[in-house]
């Protein structure tokens, strides 16, 4: 699948080619955020995701002191249009119009054009039922004031991408938050002793269930069981286990077509992310697509090597004057840069 | 100029470079575009020493620097297409230690190598340890300077270190001669011996002109 970014966030223009398995890997500022943002909030910006707007959830991401403002969105802070365009051979478009003070969501698959909600720049968004648009003849968007009333813009999911799961740690607290409100499916589907013994054979640590109990203050809380009846409170563990734990129960509950994750090997022992490139087999072989972001070639070199009948490919991005730029390598091909003395990851200046 | 380092960051030339840069008060490039490349053949000290050339030498120019792994001397030549398939590199500087070849011997190793690897080549200049060539691999033109590292002294072989020592010897009026006769002549050796005064010379050796500088390296 191609992915074309223009305006938004810091990319002016570029694109970048999604396979089975891309682990993107560039300098600090490259872009590989922004990729995995845009493939996020792409089957539908203002869709229920953990309780909120997708693109509420990439808002809160990028607050920064008590600023809110949705204008992240538009390159440079002062675009007018923002596109995120997907094609596999069908093609989706998004695209943030800037009207003055709100940014209006448009949502293009192949010839059937969707108004989606508006967005305030300071902080709300507004959202009904998904409505029809047509397209002007300056080429914007424009409502058509018709809505399909059988379908809510909170559940309306691009078919071409499917629902995609952006994990990033500083929104592991409100992937919690969501597994509180769905604990009974978690248990009735029997995803917590499942996800409980699969941590197990990946940590020290012998654990047989996930629990929501009230904790010493008598409030809730998520507790892992050790098999000898003990809880552990998740965030008293270590970090690379909260991540693997929120990362497979998020998977298991919500089975995305697309998995995208930031700085994976972040907080992970090489023994952790031996088990985690495991978990990410079962991942591929459901069918989904994972794009991962990761500043460690150890770490890409070997979740490529391992997945190799997945095609794997390390995605070299660059980012230079806001155009974006990637080129696709086998791990072979990495290793014979080596060879010759070329981190890639030093070296993008030369590579692309 | 000021050297990018494009080896991988746990290898002894990043860490080299990083601890003399800092030692010797020498800024690094940071991920800038570069279109000039070295390789060093032999490792350690040419990288300090091209460091410090760098530095001295038009230091605003951008350079990327790097050793092939498992590719030594001569044989690093063989990493010059991965360098330039990005069609970035157009000028590459290698250096390589004389060792105890003879020169005629390294050129002919030089040319071997150029024509396994299906690099054309055309010498555009040529004065001794320096050549110049213009070269081509697949449908990528640049031109490649290879250095010969070693002075015509009396050392079992030929090394940077040759150069270092005569610098060292010049700058301190010692008299090396019981040093090179413990080492067996050997530069390598000789200069391990005077570890202690490693840093001294390189301090030196920024404290010095640059036509001076361009006598002690050729």
């Amino acid at each position: 699948m191609r992915l074309e970014l223009e305006n938004f966030k810091g990319v002016k223009k570029g694109s970048i080619n999604i396979e089975n398995l891309n682990i993107l890997i560039g300098g600090n500022n490259s872009g590989k955020t922004t990729i995995l943002e845009s493939l996020f909030i792409a089957p539908n910006p203002l869709r229920d995701v953990f309780r909120e707007p997708a693109i509420s959830i990439l808002k809160s991401l990028h607050s920064t002191l008590e600023s809110e403002a949705y204008t992240f969105i538009f390159h440079n802070y002062t675009g007018k249009l923002a596109r995120i365009s997907c094609s596999n051979g069908f093609k989706l478009e998004i695209k943030f119009q800037r009207i003055g003070d709100d940014i209006e969501v448009y949502m293009i698959e192949n010839n059937d054009a969707y108004f989606v909600g508006t967005l305030r720049a300071w902080r709300s968004e507004e959202r009904g039922f998904l409505g029809l648009a047509q397209v002007t003849e300056d080429g914007s968007l424009k409502r058509r004031g018709q809505y399909i009333e059988s379908v809510s813009v909170g559940s309306f999911i691009s078919k071409m991408i499917g629902e995609t799961i952006y994990f990033h740690p500083l929104l592991v607290r409100k992937m919690w938050e969501y597994f509180n409100y769905h604990w009974i499916e978690f248990r009735n589907l029997g995803l917590l002793s499942k996800i409980a013994g699969r941590i197990s054979e990946g940590v020290a640590g012998d654990y047989d269930d996930l629990l929501l109990e009230p904790f010493i203050d008598g409030r809730r809380t998520i507790l892992m069981r050790t098999k000898d009846g003990r809880g552990i409170r998740l965030g008293d563990m270590g970090s690379g286990v909260q991540t693997l734990i929120t990362l497979m129960l998020l998977y298991e509950f919500i089975k995305p077509k697309m998995l995208l994750i930031d700085d994976i090997e972040s907080h992970m022992n090489p023994s952790l992310l031996i088990h985690v490139t495991s978990w990410f087999g079962g991942v591929l072989k459901d069918g989904a697509k994972l794009v991962i972001s990761t500043h460690s070639l150890e770490a890409a070199k070997f979740i490529a090597g391992s997945l190799e009948d997945y095609a794997p490919k390390i995605t070299l991005i660059t980012l230079r004057n806001g155009i974006l730029n990637s080129k696709n390598l086998t791990v072979e091909e990495v290793e014979e840069l080596e060879k010759a003395g070329i981190d890639v990851r030093m070296s993008e200046s030369i590579l692309l | 100029m000021r050297m990018r380092i494009l080896a991988p960051p746990t290898w002894r030339i990043s860490i080299d470079l990083n601890k003399w840069a800092r030692k010797l008060n020498i800024p690094l490039a940071g991920p800038q575009p570069i279109n000039v490349a070295i390789i060093v053949g032999n490792g350690i000290p040419d990288d300090i020493v091209w460091l410090i050339l760098g530095h001295k030498f038009n230091g605003r120019h951008v350079i990327g620097i790097t050793k092939p792994q498992e590719m030594l001397g001569v044989n690093s030549i063989s990493s010059i297409p991965m360098l330039v398939k990005g069609e970035k590199i157009k000028d590459l500087i290698i250096a390589i230690d004389q060792e105890t070849s003879i020169l005629e011997g390294i050129w002919e190793n030089v040319e071997r190598i150029f024509q396994e690897r299906r690099i054309t080549y055309k010498v555009v200049e040529e004065d001794g340890k320096l050549r110049i060539f213009d070269c081509t691999y697949a449908s990528y033109k640049f031109r490649t300077l290879i250095v010969i590292n070693g002075l015509d002294k009396p050392y079992s072989k030929h090394t940077i270190e040759d150069h270092l020592l005569e610098f060292y010897r010049e700058i301190s009026g010692e008299n090396l001669n019981i040093i090179l006769s413990n080492s067996d002549q050997d530069p390598k050796k000789a200069w391990r011996k005077l570890k202690d005064k490693e840093e001294y010379v390189y301090h030196q050796l920024i404290e010095t002109s640059t036509d001076k500088l361009e006598q002690i390296f050729t």
